[in-house]
């Protein structure tokens, strides 16, 4: 009896420690004399998803993302340290103050705004779905229709809002890209709602054997991530963003990665 | 540690959370009645008279116990629709688990048939009585004594094992954790949440079992 009392008294006073914890960091200094004090600033990036970022054989990373990333720094005065992380653990790296920066194919919206902090875009890309070469689908309305099935990924922008922009399909959940694609490619699903980036080099890899859709689903505006509550980090970063889009720096190092010109980051409203 | 932990931040997904736990629980109970089913037949093929059959069940139990069920899953899922047989998620799904979960229900099954002593069936033997009468009568009620409690670890572990479903797309458990927390960015509330029901619904089969053990056996000892 008096182990399960004891027990219960460390589970209490985990749970303060940790309930405690939330209100402890109101005091701190800025990210960015932090950075300028240790001379190096901490991004978040992804370990496999060319061209925008990648793990070679040898250990080092390169893509967009990357040479962004060092750009950045170079600005900054800084050495860049990278932090390899994975689709989920973008958000929690910058709640946890992990990195000080995501630069990692991130997509900004309004809900996670209310946890972290985005700059203005880099780059902006649409949602749009793809299809087997044979598909007799023509156009999004063509699958927007009872017992199509359409394949997203748990937690990426499209598991969100495909259900209002296609509200007749069903949706089909899986945990990668990669198990998306070969849902597609073994007919069980319809179509698979992906970046139109990532769409046209799947497109490239497997020859002949699938296309994409005309029409975009949403407007996904890619954006460098950062530690909410922190306004001289921001100001900082996202003055460097819009310059480094207005340099046209930023539409050269895209057609280096990614082999055809930038699209208008600026909406046409 | 910057975290604010809060519960609240999950409720608009409980909704949702209640068809997942159904579609679980469903697959799970699904799965360890074929799964029961089959074992108990490759538990009778390992004790045949012939060779052939005796090497099949045994083929079968090895070879289900020495690949991981993410394997056979994807098999199910993504391999057959390529030689033109296609199940949906959840048809694969249970195919997987139940074949899976075969192998090891047919080792415990198998198990309870050794315990039983030879002089019994000897027993049997001499009284007359045919092969039905003496498996009906004497040896079944002896191995579903003994296998009764093991049993529960194997129901156990493929509530458990369901949680792979959600590789192809089964809506479960598992789906309903990552896809609430990636929308909420409450990772670890749904982790938890979860854990819980899990251990919930693994209870219950459990107290379900338990009831049915008590009403068997009409002892307590039998049913634990």
């Amino acid at each position: 009896m008096t182990s399960i009392k004891q027990l219960l008294g460390t589970l209490a006073m985990v749970a303060a420690a940790t309930l405690g914890a939330s209100t402890a960091h109101a005091q701190e200094k800025s990210i960015l004399s932090e950075v300028m004090k240790r001379g190096t600033v901490r991004i978040a990036v992804l370990g496999s998803l060319p061209p925008f970022s990648q793990v070679l054989p040898n250990g080092e990373l390169e893509g967009y993302d990357i040479d962004v990333a060092k750009r950045l720094a170079a600005d900054l005065k800084v050495k860049p340290e990278f932090v390899v992380t994975d689709i989920p653990a973008r958000v929690t790296s910058l709640q946890t103050r992990k990195v000080d920066l995501v630069i990692a194919d991130f997509t900004r919206n309004v809900e996670r705004s209310a946890t972290i902090a985005f700059t203005d875009p880099y780059v902006v890309s649409s949602l749009r779905l793809m299809v087997k070469a044979d598909s007799p689908a023509r156009s999004i309305e063509d699958l927007n229709k009872d017992g199509m099935r359409i394949a997203t990924t748990r937690g990426g922008t499209a598991e969100k809002i495909m259900p209002s922009v296609m509200p007749d399909m069903k949706m089909v959940r899986f945990n990668a890209q990669a198990d998306e694609l070969n849902a597609l490619l073994t007919g069980q699903v319809d179509a698979m709602a992906e970046d139109t980036f990532y769409n046209r080099t799947a497109i490239n890899t497997h020859e002949g054997k699938l296309r994409e859709l005309e029409g975009s689903l949403a407007r996904a505006e890619i954006a460098i991530g950062l530690p909410a509550g922190d306004f001289d980090w921001y100001r900082v970063v996202n003055l460097w963003v819009n310059q480094f889009n207005a340099s046209g720096d930023n539409a050269k190092l895209f057609k280096k990665w990614f082999g055809f010109d930038q699209p208008a980051i600026q909406a046409q409203y | 540690m910057d975290y604010n932990f809060t519960l609240r931040a999950v409720y608009p997904y409980l909704g949702e959370l209640w068809d997942a736990m159904q579609v679980t629980l469903t697959l799970s109970l699904l799965a360890i009645a074929i799964s029961l089913t089959i074992g108990a037949a490759v538990a009778v093929m390992r004790r045949s008279h012939h060779a052939t059959v005796r090497f099949f069940g045994s083929t079968y139990v090895e070879v289900m116990r020495n690949t991981p069920l993410l394997v056979i899953l994807y098999i199910t899922y993504f391999a057959l629709p390529t030689i033109g047989i296609r199940f949906s998620s959840f048809d694969a799904a249970l195919i997987a688990l139940s074949l899976n979960s075969a192998g090891y229900m047919a080792e415990i099954l198998r198990a309870g048939f050794i315990a039983v002593p030879k002089g019994q069936y000897e027993a049997c033997y001499s009284q007359g009585m045919t092969g039905w009468q003496s498996f009906r009568h004497v040896v079944f009620p002896q191995v579903i004594r003994t296998v009764y409690a093991p049993l529960s670890n194997q129901f156990i572990s493929v509530v458990l094992a369901s949680s792979l479903a959600s590789a192809i797309a089964v809506e479960d458990v598992t789906s309903w954790m990552q896809t609430a927390g990636a929308s909420s960015f409450r990772f670890f509330e749904t982790f938890l949440i979860s854990a819980a029901v899990y251990v919930v619904l693994c209870q219950s089969i459990n107290l379900i079992r338990l009831a049915v053990g008590y009403s068997l056996f009409k002892n307590k000892a039998g049913a634990r």
